[in-house]
């Protein structure tokens, strides 16, 4: 019974029109002659018996509707094909044979009868024209994690997500590649949770709530949502009761810990400080007195593997109970919620922890329907500290690396420094390491939010098919933080004399009010639907941050006991007002058309810049109701389409140049001035970025379920794309870049998903892959020509933040292959790095560099397979991608020839006189050849082809018999593991790393995913 | 009935479209536009302070201009793990080290923020005298800035208005030399100079009393070094006899007291004339760069950076430490100006304390002690110590090149004389006085060394002298990092970046 599995998270059961057709067959049935069989079982789904199923010998008008249980009981002859079928569920057909008890459960029917929420309303999935994705939200609801974005990596088709691994890292989300620089403008897609847009981000959202996901990924789909949908649309739906339906209760629950598995291999001691001396002592240098063994200074007693030292084991717990259920004019969803998760960094943190709230519901009364959706969270979490926030000198790299880096023959204890903490001296180690769990221990990192989503909706049928609605939201959240740092002492480069406190209030609010107006009507063939819409949007922002510094022993965390203060206060409001209109024509339910126009008024741009249309339009034809297709074709669907939609985030108030007026100088007489300046040359013509999208693509569903597939071209342009175009440093504007549109970039590509689908006997299983690439190609930057990035060039006809250095043409084995090769420093010597000279004018420079290969991944693809065996339940998925190259900053810093910090293991294999068949270059002092410039060398360009082995999860169900005994209407118990390997040659930690738009293919330095074990259980009653 | 409902609706969106219209006008709450500025004398004020400022971030006086010039010299040797530090003052750093500039971009905003007060000021109704003395300030520190850059980086563009649009932006410099640059130094040196009081106690006006803005000495010894460096010898004589003729400056007694970041001992120096304020305030936001706000410090970062006790990113030479011991005092003891500039532990001459207590870094090293706090003690991040860019010694050494220079070497042997005394060095005018040209200025090199080592001067002194060419194996003997020298390095190269960003930009002799 439980064998099939629900494809569909909420599916509407439609009223059996053939019910009194079936019953006048049975009344006229001919009954068959010879070989008579009383063929008799159960016609039912995953959710129950399907009471009225239709049972027919094929051929004939021999039929039967199954009864309120399910059973039927029908004549018909050896040989014959039954055929089962039941609305909105896929049909069945099975021969008769010797047994006479057939029992059949169908499966769901596919997505393309679905409704799917577009924008503004509803449509159903097959007579959409647009690129418009379903999340599987049952999947993806199998990840633990806090965070939305999150579980949705590597499930749809074009949808890119890359993520650091604390709790509460905020991923990227990158949909049909990236169609901005990320110069002041943003690149996320446009969040739509329960009809309205938000501002301020997912991450606060309860998973469990969520009912379905839409992802739009081209203008005909998000024309709609204007000037904000340039990066594509995500549209969340949360829960809501059914009506008629009894009240449900359900409970769900995980516990799983979570290790990092992952270990860079460094050196230990002595390893270090081999390496230290020798390339001191290489150089004629003096070793410095902790790494020689001839002096009295040498350290020998400590050994700190900092990885052990820094790395913890996490957890993550999840409580869930929820409610729902509905009469006849009213339902209701109703969930509480809790979710912890402690992260495996020592110290105070990463951590997160969630409470949340929600309370759904929706009332029809005659003409009129209203509801709401009421959702308040408060979370508490320790983020991950940021090295600036907190004063650290030097241009610090991440933590991440720091802790790599760390010498082990730093202790991580001391008690002779202020905060017990182990550091560096400058005579000892000379080496520039911070102890990173002995900061993250020390400092103090909260921040609380609080946030209330609420809407309210009203509608009124006005008359026969023309409905109005009204709506009315309110996002409200209120962010503070608290970071305290003590005076400390980490060594001679992080001296910490001074204790700070810095406390920072973020309020933000938006409220929006939105009213449409909905006219359907059908004539004939013809069936159409008119939208006309206006909406209101403004929202409200203030930071005001105090840092206070001088507190002292003991500490007390208030301001009042600082004795200096600077203080921070960002204001920004900004508004859209818009205006929306969107035809659907249906004709013969087999040619399609839909057009959007959307005009946006936006505060951002300057009054006489301020409104634009985005319009789209996109075509379908239902293939199979316009030609005689063959039978295994159920459904084949080709659409296409073109519009145009803007991304006004741009900033704020961009256009208006402004003088600084806090540009103080102490004179020598003791008065403070404040001076005023105009810092920043401006663009006043400054304005929002378009993107057109062209896109054609086929939708079929095969075998009555069996096989569902999408096939799809886009090709995306994006124009007036915000650029700075850096201007020369002798402008003296701070920065020396110029906010301007002028780039323009493309992204073409494929995308194939399927769903295949199999029922063996009490065995069933879903496999659904995805793939798709991204061709990205940048068509114009402006200014001149070329952007630069962390070791990357953006230029004209090459994709965005391509790798760019000089090329490796092996090591120098002797003086005279120096001399005879082109100039590169008066200190190269055997051993070095010999780079190709490309113009061969006999000196390296940089007109000697050259492109060496794409820092974007060229494909991407995601694999999900559910299994279903009598009452044991199992899901695999992973996913991965590739075709790019990774610039680690991470493993370029364990790789240095000159330095104090420690080294990878692969340093071991440096080149000597007596080990010259190696890529590795010597290691001496000051790197006079600049070995550890970007280059493709060995090591300094890896692969970043991966596949992620994301989730194994295991589940069994109680079987109904026990159920029925203990009151339950479902328990299930489960067994997941998560981030169960990664596959990948890249040695860093993470191949699918949060980078800049500039450099896609840099890895500053990312926190690891960990592995985690979970168990669950999940009770319904 | 329908129909009118349905008319009734349609005609309350368009009024609710039209109404939200007006709320989409919204100006930035957070700061004052920049059209609405430049009104009024309080304006005019803030905007001289603002240039002021960037005397004070990381590419100016708060760390790179004095590391990048004393490095390159014999005085100090890098032993920094940063290689922009250690490539730098071995001549070698590429142009593709984002550091090499930091020190030029510093120099334009304050030239640009510069060039905004000299454009605008001339236009606000406001007292003439303040105005003469705003504007005086804005073409010195204009003038000083194009001075730097044209030392330290050759042939740098030419940029003496505020960039508008796109015509502004990619100035070329192709047709620039040193020459050219120092010609337009001189035209805003002169300006200053007629412009500026010889002090501000002696005015009426709401910078009244304001010590530490500039004044006409300032100016007058800022064109004399021009001029010396230029080898106008007559023109400079005149200049620094103008500064000392005017009796605003004398010698002070207290050398180490030059040095201190003591407000109190500060103002009791009466030979500044020319430095950049710094301050122990702990304000949260240190004053690297950046766009600035009031949150900022005003530290110097020379006191951590040359600090043995902190980065300890340099160290002297050890031929700096024989100059100071070439000659004793009239006591015989050691020149007392060595433990400002020094910090070594050498009890027989009575040092034993470093940083305000006992002595406890290596007793066989030598640090250096000028610009940290190696003579008091405290938090090098809030080092309050102030640049003496132009005092009067060297304005007094550099009276005594000129006049050399031009066949008065007995009357300059005298102005050399009166900085022995004040280090309490013997009476050997008369021995000098007679001594010819070549000999005299052997003399003088080794005063100038004694009195303003490590204060960013001994760099450009063996540049303009020509000691790259005729001396180089000499340099090579009292610091090995000119082993790495090639002749076109005495200019550090213009940043790729700039190159980069500039098309009509071409490198120097370094690029």
């Amino acid at each position: 019974m439980n064998e099939i599995l629900n494809l569909l998270k909420e599916r509407k059961s439609k009223q059996i029109r053939n019910l009194v057709m079936i019953f006048s067959l049975i009344l006229s049935t001919v009954s068959a002659y010879a070989q008579q069989v009383t063929v008799s079982g159960t016609v039912s789904s995953e959710d129950g018996p399907l009471p009225g199923a239709s049972v027919v010998v094929k051929g004939t008008t021999n039929g039967v509707a199954a009864d309120f249980d399910g059973n039927y009981t029908i004549q018909a002859q050896l040989g014959d094909v039954l055929m089962f079928s039941f609305t909105g569920y896929a049909s069945k057909n099975v021969t008769v044979g010797d047994n006479p008890i057939i029992n059949v459960s169908l499966i769901s029917s596919n997505e393309l009868d679905e409704v799917v929420v577009v924008g503004y309303g509803t449509q159903k999935k097959s007579d959409l024209t647009g690129s418009v994705s379903l999340v599987d939200t049952e999947e993806m609801q199998k990840q633990a994690t806090n965070d939305v974005a999150q579980m949705m990596q590597g499930r749809v088709a074009g949808v890119s997500i890359t993520s650091d691994g604390q709790p509460g890292a905020s991923p990227n989300v990158r949909i049909r590649g990236v169609s901005t620089f990320g110069l002041g403008a943003s690149a996320e897609p446009l969040y739509v949770v329960d009809g309205f847009t938000i501002t301020g981000g997912i991450r606060d959202l309860n998973p469990n709530d969520i009912e379905s996901i839409q992802v739009l990924k081209d203008a005909t789909a998000g024309a709609i949502y204007g000037n904000r949908a340039a990066n594509g649309v995500i549209i969340i739906t949360t829960k809501s009761g059914k009506k008629n339906k009894k009240f449900s209760l359900e409970l769900n629950s995980y516990y799983g810990t979570q290790t990092i598995n992952q270990r860079i291999p460094v050196l230990n001691r002595s390893g270090y400080q081999t390496i230290n001396a020798k390339l001191l002592s290489d150089a004629g240098q003096p070793i410095v007195g902790g790494n020689d063994p001839s002096s009295p200074l040498y350290i020998s007693n400590i050994d700190t593997n900092w990885q052990d030292e820094g790395y913890k084991d996490g957890y993550i717990q999840n409580y869930n109970l929820n409610a729902s259920g509905g009469s006849e004019n009213t339902s209701y969803y109703v969930s509480l919620d809790y979710i912890d998760n402690e992260g495996t960094l020592v110290g105070s943190g990463p951590d997160y922890e969630r409470y949340s709230f929600r309370v759904n519901s929706d009332t029809k009364l005659g003409k009129f329907n209203f509801g709401e959706n009421f959702y308040l969270m408060r979370s508490d979490e320790n983020p991950l500290f940021f090295t600036t926030s907190i004063g650290l000198p030097g241009g610090r790299p991440s933590l991440v690396n720091d802790l790599l880096q760390a010498a082990p023959t730093i202790p991580v204890y001391d008690e002779n420094r202020v905060g017990g903490y182990g550091g560096a001296n400058s005579v000892t180690h000379q080496s520039i390491t911070l102890n990173v769990p002995g900061i993250n221990s020390l400092i103090k990192n909260q921040t609380q939010v609080t946030r209330i989503l609420a809407n309210f909706y009203a509608g009124y049928e006005i008359m026969d098919g023309l409905n109005f609605k009204t709506s009315l939201q309110y996002d409200s959240s209120s962010v503070q933080s608290e970071l305290f740092v003590p005076e400390y002492d980490l060594g001679y480069f992080f001296p910490g004399p001074v204790a700070s406190l810095q406390i920072n209030n973020r309020n933000s609010n938006s409220f929006l009010i939105e009213n449409t107006l909905n006219w359907k009507k059908q004539i004939n063939n013809h069936d159409l639907e008119l939208l006309l819409g206006q909406t209101y949007q403004n929202s409200n922002f203030r930071n005001v941050g105090v840092v206070g510094s001088g507190l002292t022993k003991p500490y007390i965390y208030n301001l009042t006991n600082a004795t200096t203060f600077s203080v921070t206060d960002a204001i920004v409001p900004s508004a859209i007002s818009s205006f929306l209109a969107r035809l659907n024509y249906n004709f013969n339910d087999t040619y399609l058309l839909t057009a959007n126009i959307r005009r946006d008024g936006s505060s951002k741009f300057r009054k006489d810049l301020r409104h634009e249309y985005f319009p789209s339009v996109g075509l379908g034809v239902k293939l199979q109701n316009q030609f005689k297709l063959p039978e295994f074709i159920n459904e084949l669907k080709l659409r296409g389409g073109i519009g145009e939609v803007g991304n006004q985030e741009i900033g704020d108030f961009r256009y208006q140049g402004t003088v600084n007026r806090g540009i103080p100088y102490e004179f020598a007489y003791g008065g403070r001035a404040i001076g005023a300046a105009v810092s920043t040359v401006i663009d006043k013509d400054i304005k929002w970025e378009t993107r057109v999208t062209r896109s054609i693509g086929l939708d079929a569903s095969l075998f009555n379920g069996g096989l569902d597939f999408t096939a799809e071209y886009y090709s995306n342009t994006s124009n007036d794309v915000l650029t700075t175009v850096p201007i020369p440093f002798s402008n003296g504007s701070l920065p020396a870049d110029l906010f301007t549109n002028a780039g323009s970039i493309k992204n073409s590509g494929i995308e194939l998903s399927f769903v295949y689908r199999e029922q063996i006997g009490d065995f069933s299983f879903e496999l659904a892959p995805n793939f798709y690439t991204v061709n990205n190609e940048v068509l114009e930057i402006g200014g001149t020509g070329i952007l630069s990035g962390a070791g990357s060039r953006t230029e004209v006809g090459r994709s965005l933040g391509e790798h760019y250095g000089w090329v490796y043409d092996g090591l120098f084995q002797s003086a005279q292959e120096v001399s005879s090769h082109a100039f590169q420093s008066p200190g190269t010597s055997a051993g070095d790095v010999r780079f190709k000279d490309l113009n061969g004018d006999g000196t390296i420079n940089d007109s000697d560099r050259d492109y060496l290969g794409s820092g974007l991944p060229t494909f991407n693809y995601g694999i999900n397979l559910s299994a279903r065996y009598k009452d044991f339940d199992f899901t695999i998925f992973g996913q991965g991608s590739g075709g790019n190259y990774i610039n680690s900053n991470l493993y370029r810093g364990l790789m240095p020839t000159s330095g104090y910090t420690n080294w990878h293991e692969d340093i071991l294999n440096h080149w000597t006189p007596n080990n010259t068949n190696t890529d590795v270059p010597r290691v001496i002092f000051l790197d006079p050849n600049n070995n550890g410039r970007n280059s493709n060398r060995p090591g300094w360009l890896q692969k970043g082809d991966y596949f992620r082995l994301n989730t194994i999860s295991l589940g069994y169900s109680l079987p109904e018999s026990l159920l029925n005994t203990i009151k339950l209407s479902k328990a299930r118990f489960y067994v997941t593991m998560q981030n169960v390997a990664v596959f990948k040659s890249y040695k860093g930690y993470n191949p699918d790393f949060q980078a800049g738009i500039l450099n896609p293919g840099f890895d500053y330095g990312t926190f690891p995913r960990p592995t985690t074990t979970m168990i669950g259980a999940q009770f319904k009653f | 009935m329908k129909k009118y409902k349905i008319h009734l609706i349609l005609a309350s969106f368009f009024t609710l479209i039209v109404s939200c219209d007006d709320e989409l006008e919204i100006i930035n709450p957070n700061s004052l536009a920049s059209e609405a500025y430049y009104t009024n004398e309080s304006q005019a004020i803030a905007s001289v302070d603002a240039v002021y400022n960037a005397l004070m971030i990381d590419g100016l006086y708060n760390r790179m201009t004095p590391a990048i010039n004393d490095s390159r010299s014999d005085e100090i040797q890098s032993r920094s793990p940063w290689p922009f530090l250690s490539q730098t003052a071995n001549f070698t750093v590429p142009a593709t080290d984002g550091a090499v500039g930091w020190c030029y971009e510093g120099y334009y905003v304050l030239i640009n923020r510069a060039n905004q007060a000299i454009e605008n000021i001339p236009n606000i109704e406001m007292e003439s005298s303040l105005k003469e003395r705003l504007l005086g300030q804005a073409y010195f520190l204009r003038g000083f800035a194009y001075f730097n850059l044209t030392n330290i980086f050759d042939n740098v563009p030419l940029v003496l208005n505020v960039s508008k649009s796109e015509e502004d932006f990619y100035p070329s410099n192709s047709d620039i030399t040193q020459d050219i640059i120092y010609a337009q130094v001189e035209d805003d040196l002169a300006k200053a100079i007629s412009s500026l009081p010889v002090n501000y106690n002696n005015i009426s006006g709401p910078d009244s009393g304001q010590t530490g803005r500039i004044t006409k000495g300032a100016a007058n010894s800022l064109m004399g070094k021009l001029k010396l460096y230029q080898k106008d010898y007559s023109s400079a004589a005149s200049y620094f006899k103008a500064v000392i003729d005017s009796n605003e400056y004398s010698l002070w007694s207290n050398f180490k007291g030059l040095f201190s970041q003591d407000p109190s001992i500060e103002s009791q120096n009466t030979g500044r004339i020319f430095w950049v304020e710094f301050t122990q305030s702990q304000n949260s936001d240190l004053n690297w760069g950046g766009d600035p706000n009031v949150n900022w410090r005003q530290f110097c970062a020379l006191a951590p950076t040359y600090s043995g006790a902190d980065f300890y990113d340099y160290f002297p030479t050890p031929w700096l430490v024989s100059e100071f011991e070439k000659e004793k005092t009239i006591d015989g003891k050691l020149d007392p100006r060595y433990s400002a500039t020094i910090l070594s532990y050498r009890p027989e001459d009575g040092l034993t304390s470093a940083y305000g207590r006992d002595y406890f870094l290596d007793k066989s090293s030598n640090y250096i002690a000028k610009y940290t706090l190696a003579n008091e003690g405290g938090d090098p991040f809030t080092s309050g110590t102030n640049y003496q860019v132009i005092r009067y010694a060297d304005v007094l050494l550099m009276y005594a090149e000129a006049l050399a220079n031009t066949g008065n070497v007995s009357s300059a042997a005298n102005y050399l004389q009166q900085v022995r005394d004040r280090a309490k060095m013997p009476d050997r005018s008369s021995e000098f006085g007679s001594l010819n040209l070549s000999a005299f200025m052997k003399q003088l090199e080794h005063e100038r060394i004694v009195e303003l080592a490590i204060e960013g001067s001994r760099w450009h002194d063996i540049r303009r002298w020509g000691y790259l060419d005729t001396k180089l194996s000499e340099l090579k003997s009292h610091d090995p990092e000119f082993e790495t020298y090639s002749p076109g390095r005495e200019f550090q190269p213009i940043v790729q970046g700039e190159l980069d960003r500039n098309p009509n930009l071409v490198g120097n002799s370094a690029n």
